[in-house]
């Protein structure tokens, strides 16, 4: 599944391509990755592991619902290291994110 | 006589609630769309849906429980019932099959085929009203090329 995961190009940002009638609900769909990451961030803090796994099994779903494929495939891997309380693994793949999040540029088409 | 399909669309993403309203389109569909078990069934006994799409791993109450106390309490075969469930466990829609669905969507989904797909299912139980549905579907397609 990680493989799908693009590399930023050689300005640094992730360039992803999705169709013009989505544009009004996709910075809405940003936001709320944005608050997953703060979400599972103090359910790290606490030992929430279900929470973070709910977290990551949303984000699965929603992601390539939504042409963000690299968001369904971080989150797949959240919810994975949740199930077996990874929590070094959890903080990685959310510095993923995070970076990923602050990174992406989208072109409606 | 409102002619409308009324779904009833059961998920707890916040995203995907969203994007479901805005691909579901309301020319063809009256929606109510609630994030939990309970709500779900709320909305089920007050307001009697033509169609559930129901997400299975959801708060307070799971989607497979909802769909238990539809067909085994309330004895209801003439609801559609589409479960909504991610990739890697579609061994949960299948036991969701035995209960008793007319079909399943897979998430992440395909949006574009979407409302097609609800429709094909929902023809197991009312294949009238589905094809009727279906042409005004076809109208909008039409209407935006």
């Amino acid at each position: 599944m990680r493989g799908r995961l693009k590399m930023p190009d050689e300005t640094g940002r992730n360039i992803v391509r999705i169709d013009a009638d989505m544009e009004e609900i996709v910075p809405r769909f940003l936001e709320i990755r944005a608050e997953d990451v703060n979400a599972i961030l103090k359910a790290l803090g606490e030992g929430d592991y279900e929470t973070i796994r709910r977290r990551g099994h949303s984000m699965k779903g929603a992601g390539a619902s939504y042409g963000f494929a690299a968001v369904t495939d971080i989150g797949s891997s959240i919810e994975n290291a949740a199930k077996i309380g990874a929590s070094e693994e959890i903080r990685r793949l959310i510095n993923e994110l995070s970076a990923y999040l602050e990174r992406v540029e989208v072109i409606y088409e | 006589m409102n002619d409308k399909l009324k779904i009833l669309i059961v998920e707890d993403d916040k995203s995907l609630l969203i994007l479901y309203d805005m691909i579901i389109p309301d020319t063809v569909f009256e929606k109510q769309l609630v994030r939990d078990g309970v709500a779900a069934m709320e909305a089920y006994y007050s307001w009697h849906p033509d169609i559930i799409l129901l997400d299975i791993f959801l708060p307070k109450m799971t989607g497979h429980t909802v769909l238990k106390e539809i067909r085994e309490e309330m004895k209801d075969r003439s609801t559609a019932i589409i479960m909504s469930t991610s990739i890697d466990a579609e061994d949960d829609a299948i036991d969701c099959a035995k209960i008793g669905i007319q079909g399943y969507i897979v998430k992440p989904f395909d949006r574009k085929r979407l409302a097609d797909m609800i429709l094909d299912y929902y023809s197991q139980v009312d294949a009238e009203r589905a094809e009727a549905a279906r042409a005004q579907l076809s109208k909008r397609k039409e209407g935006r090329k």
